[in-house]
């Protein structure tokens, strides 16, 4: 049985025709504001999009019915370079983004939440196209966590497996009244979230548009923003703190989040995930609260709301600024740098690591150092009152090591394209964590613009290796893949 | 509970060795003519050790004969440190080096085989002094052979290798044979190695002094050298080819040298760790000969290119961290390599650190069982080294000691930055004490001595020196207070 290409045909058609609709909405707002020329291109590439959802459509008639582990990996990854390749059309067709490899950069940044930019003049850019960059980041945020709550769990990737039930291939009748019943209320949170923040942004004056924009680019955890300051152009604390909290809000797993909402607080108060952090936070803003406040004369409620607001960004891997952390004492960004692997939790749009997989790591580790004591003894590791089994250790540590080893071997290829030390290591944890500002030179106080092309091909590459979980693209590139088993 | 007295009389013990290598520090005294300056020092450095040993080995004298785990990761430990503190009397005594953050430094540098100095005058010591220095670290050396490969499997920690032996687990009664056994063929290859390395240095026109320093610090992997410039200074290809070689052997397997050296050439080929490790030297002494020669910033030939990262390649990859080129200047991406390769380490079951070629095998293995674990999840597929299927329980140490690795590079590299140290600084010297290497990286590289620390830095990096060479565990376990309950 080989890949069923008319059942992904099909589902590629829905996720295009779903990409056109978007850009439809982005044609709206481009007329609401007297079309600064961007109209056409929205247009254009929307019915582009369009025509080629239908052309997929054709070619998946008479799919059959079933889907197994290796149609939903080629589906994920096929869909996260196809929305880029097509959503990139109204910059480029536009001519505000003319070169290719900085549309493709800029738009994948987009759709993989990451956030990191290659626009030196964000203001400038028309505002149908401004939201539609935004609205990428939202789409992208969405999808992700459909898949790693609703899908991935299936297939045994994600980190999701605690939450999941089952876990052995199922076909598409099995698979398809669980994917409706989850789909609805991830999507009522999402939706939810996204609209909560814009009121509370509007309370704080800004604009609708800023508000709607700002408020995508939040619940995706991405951190694009339509001004070239980011957070920082506003000089609001209100809006900070505002945004802090829904940073926050968007690193916790949707599952405890819909816990809490169903009035469960204990449940959710109880969860080693969030548990971890919740510590983390505390632990990092109080260490940079207090770099800030010794060491750069800041007023103490100044450094706790930049030490909260950085730390909140960059753990949730979503990566506004309000502050160019590079001229901060060194500790401050070396911390900042390693909350951008750990990421937040698993289950949101969050990025890096993972709680989940850092806490379960952390036990056994301790359970082994039990062990050199009493070796007889029998220790085992439990995560959220289950016991951790063996088969999901050795994967969760694999992913860790896949995880160091993607950084490292990134970092090492950028050097080899004479980009600095500090700056090849920024990226790559960046663009992997799909967090958006990196260090040194290409740090939140400037943008990716700079970086040699081939440069940006790598750290798109990566931005979407990062964002589908490392082992969905590596699995695509073993025989065993492809061999007809 | 923990044999008090029994950790007391094997101190005493060694700690008679200690003075007894003193003492043969002193005839190098004598034969120089360093009376006052390193002799005096010297005979009270053996005092003073001899007392201390006498007052353990008295406060021993009724020890009951029982050792447990916890009494073999304490003296283990203990070991260390103690045979550092007096070992440092030497450098104190004779005022060569006056500091004590200094001194303490510099001896467990030695005894940990790091090679790390923060002598910025090497040559003004006393030779006696310089020979003392180069001897801890080849008793250093010795003594983790000993202890890796005879006795801390017995207490299932770091026993990897020995996946193709026969030990596995504890097995109280057969210790103090096996651990004879052992010795006697691991101090055969270990003194063999030595011997063989002078001879060649002295053909390569190198006076026998220095010989039998660099000979010491080659096998042990350390990497002190009696001249300030390193390996560089001799300005002779032959020499640096030697040396690289002898570095490349001291990184592998003792146990797989022992096959070599018993005739089962075949057995010797056929090992995954040695195949990974050898590899491993081949691929990263290509690439950076290549980035070398092809970048051409400092107008190397072909064979200069080969050279250069044949001998940096070889000593960091086995922790040795002799250097004959001031490689931060290189091109980014080529020091960033050889980050990498400190990282990584050689094979276990020899003097090197870091995170060891079978680690990296085994982990390498795993990661590619995940993906095929994907595409068939009901499949069962074993990870084999040398043919044998590794279990779950191994599996996991590998993945929790790289962890903890990770770890406490990353914890180590903010401590440090926290004193005021920049961030590749930070980073490089972490990197370099935990792996036991020598050299660090931007302004504590090769050409550097690291002088220059705050001394708070310079306590942390001992404790990583310490750290490192024990394999992580042996120490972090006294830190856990399930190590000190009764029971």
């Amino acid at each position: 049985m080989s890949i069923n290409v008319k059942m992904l045909s099909r589902v590629i058609s829905f996720l295009l025709l779903l990409e056109a609709a978007m850009m439809l909405t982005a044609t709206g707002v481009s007329l609401l504001y007297g079309s600064e020329g961007d109209l056409h291109s929205l247009l254009l590439s929307s019915f582009i999009t369009a025509i080629s959802g239908v052309l997929f459509a054709l070619g998946g008639r008479h799919a059959p019915a079933n889907i197994r582990n290796r149609d939903s990996f080629l589906l994920v990854t096929i869909a996260w370079i196809l929305w880029p390749l097509f959503g990139m059309l109204p910059f480029l067709i536009d001519g505000h983004i003319p070169n290719v490899t900085d549309a493709f950069f800029e738009t994948m940044s987009g759709f993989s939440t990451t956030g990191a930019t290659i626009l030196n003049h964000i203001e400038a850019m028309p505002h149908g196209l401004l939201y539609w960059r935004s609205l990428t980041q939202w789409i992208g945020g969405l999808g992700i966590v459909f898949f790693t709550i609703a899908i991935f769990p299936f297939f045994g990737i994600g980190g999701m497996q605690f939450f999941a039930a089952e876990s052995a291939g199922p076909t598409v009748d099995k698979l398809f009244p669980r994917i409706v019943v989850t789909a609805r209320w991830i999507w009522t949170l999402y939706l939810g979230l996204t609209l909560l923040e814009v009121l509370f942004l509007l309370l704080g004056h800004m604009s609708l548009f800023d508000a709607v924009c700002h408020a995508f680019t939040t619940t995706s955890t991405g951190g694009f923003s339509p001004r070239q300051d980011s957070i920082a152009a506003y000089h609001s604390p209100y809006i900070e703190y505002v945004i802090s909290i829904f940073m926050i809000l968007s690193g916790i797993n949707f599952m405890m989040l819909f816990t809490l909402l169903r009035g469960k607080f204990k449940k959710f108060w109880k969860d080693d995930e969030w548990r971890w952090f919740l510590k983390s936070m505390v632990l990092f803003t109080a260490i940079i609260t207090a770099a800030l406040y010794f060491k750069m004369n800041k007023g103490v409620e100044e450094s706790f709301r930049l030490a909260l607001f950085q730390v909140a960004s960059l753990h949730t891997t979503c990566g506004f600024a309000t502050a160019d952390f590079m001229i901060w004492p060194p500790i401050t960004w070396a911390c900042l740098t390693f909350v951008m692997i750990t990421g937040a939790c698993a289950g949101s749009t969050t990025g890096g690591i993972k709680g989940v997989r850092i806490v379960s790591m952390w036990r056994i580790v301790e359970s082994h150092i039990k062990n050199i004591i009493h070796p007889q003894a029998v220790f085992s590791t439990k995560f959220n009152g289950q016991v951790i089994q063996a088969s999901l250790i050795n994967r969760i540590f694999a992913y860790a090591f896949c995880y160091m080893l993607t950084i490292g071997i990134g970092a090492l290829v950028l050097m080899a394209l004479n980009v600095g030390f500090i700056e090849s290591f920024g990226c790559v944890i960046s663009a992997l964590g799909g967090v958006g500002p990196g260090l040194g030179k290409y740090g939140p106080a400037a943008t990716w613009s700079s970086l040699p092309d081939a440069a940006k091909w790598v750290l798109s590459f990566i931005m979407l290796i990062g964002r589908l979980e490392l082992f969905t693209v590596f699995v695509l590139f073993t025989r065993e893949f492809w061999s007809k088993h | 509970m923990i044999n008090t007295k029994m950790l007391s009389k094997i101190m005493g013990f060694l700690l008679g060795f200690t003075a007894l290598f003193m003492l043969l520090t002193g005839g190098v005294a004598v034969l120089y003519h360093e009376i006052d300056t390193a002799l005096y020092p010297l005979l009270k450095s053996i005092g003073i050790t001899l007392i201390v040993a006498l007052i353990a080995a008295y406060y021993g004298k009724d020890a009951k004969v029982t050792f447990s785990r916890r009494d073999s990761f304490l003296m283990i430990t203990s070991a260390w440190v103690v045979v550092s503190v007096l070992g440092m009397l030497p450098f104190l005594l004779s005022g060569a080096i006056p500091d004590i953050t200094n001194a303490f430094f510099e001896t467990i540098s030695g005894f940990t085989t790091t090679g790390a100095t923060i002598l910025d005058d090497i040559e003004s010591l006393p030779k006696s002094l310089l020979f003392w220095r180069s001897l801890t670290q080849w008793i250093g050396g010795l003594g983790i052979v000993f202890f890796t490969i005879a006795v801390l499997p017995l207490f299932g920690v770091g026993s990897l290798h020995l996946i193709a032996a026969e030990t596995s687990g504890p097995v109280k009664g057969k210790v103090l044979p096996r651990m004879g056994v052992a010795a006697k063929w691991i101090w055969s290859i270990y003194l063999t190695l030595t011997i063989f390395e002078v001879v060649f240095l002295l053909l390569g026109g190198m006076n026998l002094f220095e010989s039998i320093c660099h000979a010491f610090t080659t096998i042990s992997t350390g990497g002190y050298s009696p001249r300030q410039g390193s390996i560089a200074d001799y300005h002779s290809p032959y020499i640096e080819y030697v040396i690289a070689i002898f570095m490349t052997i001291s990184g592998i397997n003792f146990s797989i040298l022992l096959l070599a050296f018993s005739g089962k050439i075949k057995h010797f080929f056929k090992d995954t760790e040695l195949r990974w490790y050898i590899g491993s030297v081949i691929v990263f002494t290509t690439l950076i000969a290549y980035i070398l020669y092809a970048r051409n910033p400092i107008n190397v030939g072909f064979e200069e290119s080969f050279r250069l990262a044949f001998f940096q390649v070889a000593s960091l990859h086995t922790s040795t961290g002799y250097a004959t080129a001031d490689y931060v200047l290189w091109p980014t991406v080529a020091w960033a390599l050889l980050t990498l390769v400190m990282l990584m380490g050689a094979c276990a079951g020899s003097t090197t650190g870091g995170i060891k070629s079978i680690r990296l095998a085994i982990m390498t293995r795993m990661s590619l069982n995940e993906l095929k674990n994907l595409i068939h999840p009901h499949a069962v597929l074993p990870v084999r080294v040398n043919n044998h299927p590794i279990s779950s329980d191994i599996k996991n140490r590998v993945l929790s000691f790289t962890f903890v690795y990770l770890v406490l590079v990353i914890l180590g590299s903010l401590l440090m930055m926290f004193e005021g140290v920049g961030f590749t600084e930070s980073l490089g010297c972490i990197i370099s004490a935990i792996g036991n290497m020598g050299p660090g990286l931007g302004a504590f590289g090769p050409a550097v001595t690291w002088n220059a620390l705050p001394d708070s830095c310079k306590w942390i990096l001992s404790f990583y020196m310490l750290l490192g060479r024990l394999e992580l565990f042996t120490v972090l376990v006294l830190f856990t207070p399930s190590f000190w309950h009764q029971n």
